[in-house]
């Protein structure tokens, strides 16, 4: 959606801009396009829309909220807990070895 | 949501770089745990971050500071590193007698499942729900209300 809305915020000014062009000749004899114009619209047209969608792309991931986790990338954060901590539990708790405490591991 | 920068006092850590969970998926969490403890009558926990040393053992401790009695009161701690690719998933022996070491196998490889395609918020709520499933329904002791630790009022987390 953002990408066609930069797309289009892009696109529609240079259409406009050459749609006003006045001096275009005419309609069985059109004036010649320069090297450096014809580049400027077919090279440049397809540069510009890969530019606009790169930053649209870097815009949108760097504006999103939580980060993503990837796999195999090390991990920089603190501690994150869901449901009870220890620190909310009334008195401090000794941390211990509980004999006959069951569980599994896994690895990815 | 300030939950990724929360610590221990007195312990060193990395220093966060960003949100870990968005408000929506630490409530579905917390909406998830709290399924699972009203099911079961099992206190549930879940940590994220890096662990030193022996990971059971580790496990274990902070375990015992969930609840004031590991031998009588059923609690469960999953503990997931993800920088370091493990999940453990530790009971206290009276939860143990209810999730047994197989079915907390099984809920292991359905999150590290999930943590290995990136998915942290879907491994875990699918791993805790299997778990109380797992649990059962919480029994009603004679005459009485469940005493479990999971039947106190408490605050979620955020």
């Amino acid at each position: 959606m953002l990408t066609v809305a930069g797309l289009a915020l892009f696109a529609v000014p240079v259409f406009a801009a050459t749609a006003s062009a006045s001096e275009i000749g005419t309609r069985y004899n059109p004036d010649p396009l320069t090297a450096l114009q014809t580049w400027g619209i077919y090279g440049g047209a397809i540069v510009g829309g890969f530019l606009v969608a790169t930053l649209l792309a870097a815009w949108s991931s760097r504006s999103s909220g939580p980060v993503r986790y990837r796999p195999g990338q090390p991990w920089e954060h603190d501690e994150v807990w869901i449901g009870t901590r220890p620190e909310e539990i009334d008195g401090e708790r000794e941390q211990k070895a509980v004999p006959g405490a069951g569980g599994a591991s896994g690895n990815w | 949501m300030s939950g990724s920068r929360r610590r221990f006092q007195g312990r060193a850590g990395p220093v966060a770089t960003g949100e870990v969970f968005s408000p929506e998926q630490l409530d579905r969490l917390n909406r998830a745990l709290e399924l699972a403890a009203k099911h079961s009558g099992i206190l549930f926990s879940v940590r994220v971050g890096p662990v030193r040393g022996d990971v059971r053992l580790a496990a274990e401790r902070i375990l015992s500071t969930l609840v004031e009695d590991p031998q009588r009161d059923p609690a469960a701690l999953i503990v997931v590193s993800p920088g370091q690719c493990f999940v453990r998933v530790a009971t206290t022996p009276a939860a143990r007698s209810r999730i047994g070491d197989s079915a907390a196998a099984l809920a292991a490889l359905t999150m590290s499942s999930s943590f290995a395609l990136g998915d942290l918020v879907g491994g875990l709520t699918t791993g805790i729900r299997q778990l109380g499933e797992v649990a059962g329904p919480a029994p009603v002791p004679r005459g009485g209300a469940i005493a479990s630790p999971a039947a106190q009022p408490r605050t979620p987390v955020r």
